[in-house]
């Protein structure tokens, strides 16, 4: 009746119904019965019940992403003060009147100087390495987590 | 999600008998499924799905008070009466399924009504095959039952 039996089981109880009264009767009836279930109508999910799940979904999204804007804003933030630093201090150093030095203290302001700047291309060298170690590699993770879970969504 | 939450929606209205039931119940799947997309198989969504509809009917059927019924839609006034006596047959049936043993309702459910096929049923009921078969003829015993006594009734 639920077509899952194998071909030769079908012709074998299709035999045995045109020569056994009995059972032909309770077939008709688990036919009625059946046909009875069928009848009943697909229930059909309202729309109410799906906005309601996006609403949670995009709800616990945001959520999800405020966590580790905080961690980024914390790097962010010591990277540039990191720069800011060197940059005062570059700034002091290069910038500081020296119109009645002799050359030797000339020569190690401009050491001074060159120190800074090093300092400063040092900072920006740590805070790109702060940048690509910390931040993109997350980054691209959770973008490949969305596209993936996009992939599924469109699947589901 | 479209194509489940049909599914989901139908079997737990007619395990639970209630819309609002069903609808808090097809709510809590699509979501739990959401949050567990990257742990459900590709293939096994339809699966995972179908059975915590049902975990979570059993759950909700466990927790209900003793004595709460099926609630059905009034009949309209202005419907014909053909129409009416059609859905007096269908709230008939709907009520002999309500009355089935918990899980002969289950398997009657994701047979009859759902369609699906003896060996899906068995993996979102956890059961054998043997028994699927076994609770399915059973379950359309007592259906039958059910019916026939209900018509001499009338």
């Amino acid at each position: 009746m639920d077509g899952e039996c194998p071909r030769q089981v079908r012709k074998e109880i299709k035999a045995h119904l045109r020569n056994c009264p009995l059972c032909r009767e309770n077939w008709q009836e688990a036919v009625e019965l059946r046909g009875l279930l069928h009848s009943l109508p697909l229930e059909r999910c309202p729309s109410s019940v799906t906005d309601n799940v996006w609403v949670e979904i995009v709800g616990k999204k945001k959520r999800f992403w405020g966590l580790p804007s905080l961690d980024w804003r914390a790097i962010m933030g010591l990277a540039s003060g990191i720069l800011v630093i060197s940059l005062l201090i570059g700034l002091h150093l290069h910038h500081r009147p020296s119109p009645t030095y002799s050359s030797d203290q000339i020569a190690r302001g401009k050491a001074g100087t060159e120190l800074a700047l090093a300092y400063y291309q040092h900072a920006i060298q740590l805070s790109t390495d702060i940048i690509e170690r910390e931040m993109i590699p997350p980054l691209r993770n959770g973008l490949n987590k969305i596209f993936k879970t996009f992939e599924k969504r469109r699947n589901l | 999600m479209k194509s489940y939450q049909d599914p989901i929606y139908g079997y737990s209205f007619y395990m639970l008998g209630n819309r609002e039931d069903a609808e808090d119940v097809t709510q809590e799947v699509l979501i739990k499924a959401w949050q567990n997309i990257d742990s459900i198989g590709k293939g096994s969504i339809k699966n995972w799905i179908m059975k915590a509809t049902k975990n979570l009917c059993i759950d909700r059927l466990r927790h209900r008070r003793l004595g709460q019924t099926l609630k059905s839609d009034p009949p309209c006034p202005r419907e014909p009466e053909a129409i009416v006596e059609r859905r007096e047959i269908q709230e008939k049936v709907r009520e002999a399924i309500s009355k089935l043993p918990l899980t002969l309702r289950s398997t009657v459910i994701l047979r009859e009504i759902q369609g699906l096929k003896y060996r899906e049923i068995s993996k979102i009921l956890e059961i054998p095959l043997s028994s699927v078969k076994v609770q399915l003829w059973r379950g359309r015993t007592l259906l039958r039952q059910a019916l026939s006594s209900m018509q001499n009734e009338l």
